[in-house]
């Protein structure tokens, strides 16, 4: 069975974050870890997420590999981040994995130019970003190898 | 009691300044060596690797800031530079909760004014013109000098 449950605006959401720091998913400065845009690429520009209540609420099952990082988002967050695109979460489930879900920009196939889709989707990225920086976002810190 | 005269002290500030000068491009060098290492799929995602035109690019843009800033009497920090799906470089500065980001592609840049998640409100999207490079630095340090 492959139902589409509808994510609820209150779930909890978990991003990994690869350790090594050549994909440059998250910098150290002045010894404070930083999340990037770039922990949030993704080649059809809807990044994957697991929601944690499938995960049982143990972040260490989002991780790919054991020096990864997992965030956290609040579903409401993302979906609040832009005002004229919709930003959806939705429900992906794999028979790997029950608890993915995508990150999505509702329409922007209908934005004219690709590279209007590339700065709709950058921004994106940015402002994931930063929620994924707020105090207690940060469940497992990611770790070069 | 030991005075300094002016002239030690000036030499001393100015030897100071050239040697974290030349950290700085020790390091910027490495990061642009890295930059030129890729390969296409570099990050496992599809992404493609930044072109010698791209590199070259980024890396007078970069520059040309630096040279901007510093002979308008602004401290400069280096930015964190990394390359998207596209093969574009991105060079971000970070100050408290401001956000300046340059996305350099062969023969255009763009940056994206970031100080908040909301995308409509809090995030501004444009051409980079030549003569501007001060103005943003000025609005991403606001009043230090």
């Amino acid at each position: 069975m492959n139902v589409k449950e509808l994510v609820q605006d209150d779930e909890e959401l978990y991003r990994s974050v690869r350790g090594e720091l050549k994909y440059k998913e998250y910098s150290i400065q002045n010894g404070k870890l930083r999340i990037e845009s770039a922990a949030f690429m993704d080649r059809y520009r809807k990044p994957s997420v697991d929601r944690a209540k499938l995960k049982n609420f143990e972040p260490h099952l989002s991780q790919q590999s054991p020096t990864d990082g997992v965030v956290s988002l609040k579903t409401i967050d993302v979906r609040t981040a832009v005002d004229g695109h919709a930003v959806d979460v939705i429900a992906d489930p794999t028979s790997q994995n029950p608890a993915h879900a995508k990150i999505s920009i509702v329409d922007l196939e209908l934005l004219e130019s690709k590279s209007k889709q590339k700065k709709a989707f950058k921004l994106l990225r940015i402002a994931l970003a930063i929620l994924a920086n707020k105090n207690g976002c940060i469940k497992i810190e990611p770790k070069q190898p | 009691m030991h005075f300094e005269n002016v002239e030690t002290l000036e030499y001393k500030r100015n030897r100071t300044q050239d040697q974290k000068l030349y950290q700085y491009e020790l390091w910027l060098e490495k990061q642009f060596d890295d930059l030129a290492q890729l390969e296409d799929n570099w990050d496992e995602h599809g992404s493609k690797k930044p072109t010698d035109l791209t590199l070259t690019h980024a890396k007078h843009v970069i520059n040309t800031l630096l040279g901007v800033v510093t002979s308008a009497g602004y401290q400069w920090h280096p930015p964190f530079i990394s390359s998207d799906e596209d093969g574009d470089v991105t060079a971000v500065w970070y100050d408290d909760e401001r956000q300046l980001h340059f996305q350099i592609g062969e023969d255009q840049v763009e940056y994206f004014r970031v100080w908040g998640t909301d995308i409509n409100n809090e995030m501004e999207v444009n051409v980079l013109l030549p003569n501007s490079y001060l103005e943003h630095w000025k609005w991403l340090v606001i009043d230090e000098c």
